[in-house]
Parts: structure tokens; sequence; C-alpha cells
């Protein structure tokens, strides 16, 4: 089995080697679901949503540097897991599922300007995401997939490849129109 | 002002001064620039939820077999005269069983070698040297990073257009058997089965791996005429078909 040193070194190096390496993390970790079971009276299937949810916080606090290796990664991702599994509890307990789907707009309004993010937030308040979400899932599906590779951050040369355009300008052309194309159905039935 | 690159650019701080200036004017004059901004925003955080959502069902797939829960240890020597002499007795129980494991003639379990032998061709695709970047082994890439669903999606994507191209059924059928979607997989493989002149045809064996992982009533005698099938064609999987076929639990 791997050691969390390389299984780190894996996830920074990205590319292919970044999936692999995820992918042998959650493997490597995956019993602390079944610690969960016992530990806060969930079910496997809440515990193995929490546990997900924690290790793609993981692998994305690992890649972009917020984890420094401080802490140990098992602390870490122990710690993470927990917390995820009182957001699972108190979800359940409290039937406030809309307070733990609530829209997460920090990172994208961190990078406006303080005027234009205060227009921005006002507007956020007022929107239907569940709609979006809903007509992004219509979408179709070549359109649908190359949004949501644009939504986890690959760059329009990594979509052209994936998806077969002839460059990164062509894959951008389409995204974009994909995009349209749900702005329209989105603004024109709100 | 109101497209959505010059929205992109704002957001990512492309735009030059001046545009950028009167882009941030026109936002608080347009009420239409301000909901475009706000959709882009939106969109991409509701992209990125829903492409974790697929990422966290591709992790789900990999767990196919949950650890056993630890069991807590309590010293014997605390215990009853009655509770030591059982342990004795199991320990002899146990000597026995493993002597008669190392000794018996080898005869694996039908569900060990088809976990054997799923592993052994489902886990990683074969990747062409130098071919042609095309969506098959861009598939093939996304599979064995571990990307199922893209993989899948590609693979599907060219069976739309070419529904009886053989490498896009084998390994379609592979990745929905990765992802658990054995009747989908099930339906590829057979597709590939019956595809005409192949002389090294995969499809029936594979099928028959995909029935003995499903197990539904049916499955094991389906799975059985397969095998049977694959010995005496001697199609590929004709030696693993013969050891299944000989666990004499089909």
């Amino acid at each position: 089995m791997a050691s969390d040193t390389e299984l780190l070194a894996g996830i920074r190096a990205g590319g292919a080697l970044r999936r692999t390496s995820e992918n042998r993390l959650y493997e490597k970790y995956a019993y602390l679901i079944d610690t969960g079971v016992r530990n806060h009276k969930l079910t496997d299937d809440e515990c193995a949503s929490a546990y997900s949810d924690a290790i793609l916080a993981v692998f994305e606090h690992v890649s972009t540097g917020r984890f420094e290796g401080r802490s140990e990664l098992k602390t870490y991702l122990h710690q993470l897991f927990s917390n995820k599994c009182v957001d699972a509890i108190r979800k359940k307990t409290t039937n406030r599922s809309s307070v733990h789907n609530a829209f997460s707009i920090d990172d994208s309004l961190m990078q406006l300007p303080d005027a234009t993010r205060s227009i921005v937030q006002q507007l956020i308040a007022r929107s239907d995401v569940e709609r979006l979400h809903q007509y992004l899932h219509e979408l179709g599906e070549k359109c649908r997939t190359m949004v949501l590779a644009w939504g986890e951050g690959f760059g329009d040369d990594e979509i052209a490849v994936t998806l077969g355009y002839q460059s990164a300008a062509v894959a951008k052309t389409s995204r974009l129109r994909c995009l349209d194309k749900l702005r329209d159905r989105y603004l024109t039935r709100l | 002002m109101n497209d959505l690159e010059t929205i992109e650019n704002y957001v990512n701080g492309l735009l030059p001064p001046a545009e950028r200036d009167r882009f941030e004017v026109e936002l608080t004059q347009n009420p239409a620039v301000a909901e475009s901004l706000t959709f882009y925003v939106m969109a991409q955080q509701v992209a990125r939820q829903q492409a974790l959502d697929a990422r966290k069902a591709e992790l789900a797939a990999l767990r196919t077999r949950p650890a056993l829960p630890e069991t807590s240890v309590r010293p014997l020597w605390g215990s009853s005269p009655m509770v030591r002499w059982l342990a004795v007795a199991a320990s002899i129980v146990l000597v026995l069983a493993v002597g008669y494991y190392a000794l018996r003639p080898e005869t694996d379990s039908l569900a060990d070698l088809t976990t054997t032998y799923t592993t052994e061709r489902f886990s990683q695709l074969p990747v062409t040297m130098g071919g042609e970047a095309d969506a098959v082994q861009q598939g093939i890439a996304r599979f064995n990073d571990g990307q199922l669903t893209r993989a899948d999606s590609l693979f599907e994507t060219v069976l739309r257009t070419q529904p009886t191209r053989d490498d896009a059924l084998t390994y379609a059928g592979i990745t929905a058997f990765q992802l658990g979607q054995y009747d989908r997989a099930i339906d590829r493989f057979e597709q590939l089965g019956q595809l005409p002149g192949r002389f090294a045809n995969p499809g029936p064996y594979y099928e028959a791996l995909t029935r003995l992982r499903r197990n539904l009533p049916d499955d094991k005698s389906r799975a059985k005429t397969l095998l049977q099938q694959v010995v005496r064609q001697n199609l590929v999987g004709a030696k693993e078909a013969d050891k299944l076929l000989k666990t004499n639990q089909l």
C-alpha cells in the first residue's frame, strides 16, 4: 500500500497520477466509514457520503496547498470526516436540508471587486439555484459534460483533448455557446 | 458588454483597465449585465457541485468491499476454566481446518475466480502507442485515470455514431461493469458477442463474468451456457472459462 507521502505527491503532481492517487487515498481510509457508522449512529450510506465529501475536500486542500502537512494526513481527514458526520446528523435531526444545500459562493465572489460583489450577492439571494441545477441536468450530454469540466476547473485545452475538439479556442467557443443556451433558458423562465 | 466572453474575462481579471471600468459602470446601470454576471458566477458553482457529485459517484464505485468491523479483544486469563477449555478446543479445530485448507485439492470457489478474472480483465484498458487520439483513446486514458463517468460518456458517444465499433462496445461494457451498471454492461457485451466475423471475440466471456457478478436468478445458467460456448469455440477467455466450469458451482 502506498504511503501518505507518496499519495500526497501524486495528487500534487496532477494529470493522470492525480486521479490514481486520489482513488488510492479514498480506498486506503475507507474503513473510516465503518467507524463513523459505530460512533455517529448514521447509516452506511450516510457515512459513505460524508466520507466522500471529506475526501473530496482533502483532494482540493492538497492540490491547492491549503493542506500544508502540519498535521498527519489521517488526522486531517479524520477531523474533516467527523465534521461531515456531524453535519449529516444535524441535517437528519433538524430536517433542514436547505441549510446544508445552501449555495456556496464565497470562492467565486472573492475574486470580484467589493462593489460588484455586493450587486451579485443581492441578486444571488433572489435567485433560484435549484432551477439552475435542473436546467444544467437537462442541457444535453455533450454541453453538460463540457460545462461540468469547466466547473471542475479544467482549462479549455484539456476540454478540447477530452471531448475531441480541434483546439482550445474551438472548445471555448462551444463551451460559451452551451453557457449561453443555459443562460437563455434560466433567465427567460426565472 | 453582456456577452459571456466579456463577463468571463472580467471575472478572471483579463479585461484591460479601461474596458474593466466601462464594464463596472454598465453593471450598475444595466440590470441585464448584472443578471448575466450573477448567472455566470452561479453557473460556475452549480457546475462545480454537479462535477463533485459525479466524482463522488466514481469514488463510491471504488468501495465494492466494505472493511470488516473491528472486534473488541478480551484477555482469556480473566475468564472461567470452561471458557479457557473452549478456547483450547477452538484452537485445535482451527489448526485442523488450516491443515485441511493447506492440503486440500486445488479447487477455487466460483466467487473467488470470478473476482480474480474480472480484476485481471477489467482493471486497466490497453493504450495504443502512437495511435490517433480519438474519443475511444481519450476514454481509455480517462478510464485508466479512474475517471469512469467521463470514460463512460466518451465510449457511449462513439457508439451513438458507430454502434458496431467493437473496441467501443468492449470498453463501454467494461466501464459500465466498473460503475456497477451490470444490465448495461451485459447489453454491451451481448452486442459485442453478436458481431460477425470477429476472430477473437471477448463478448461471450465478458458477458458470462458480468452475469456471475450480477447473480440474478437466471444469470448462473446463462453464464454456464456462455462459458461452454467460449470453451467450445476457443474464444477469448477459454482457459479461464474452463476453470470456472470446473468449480461445479454453476
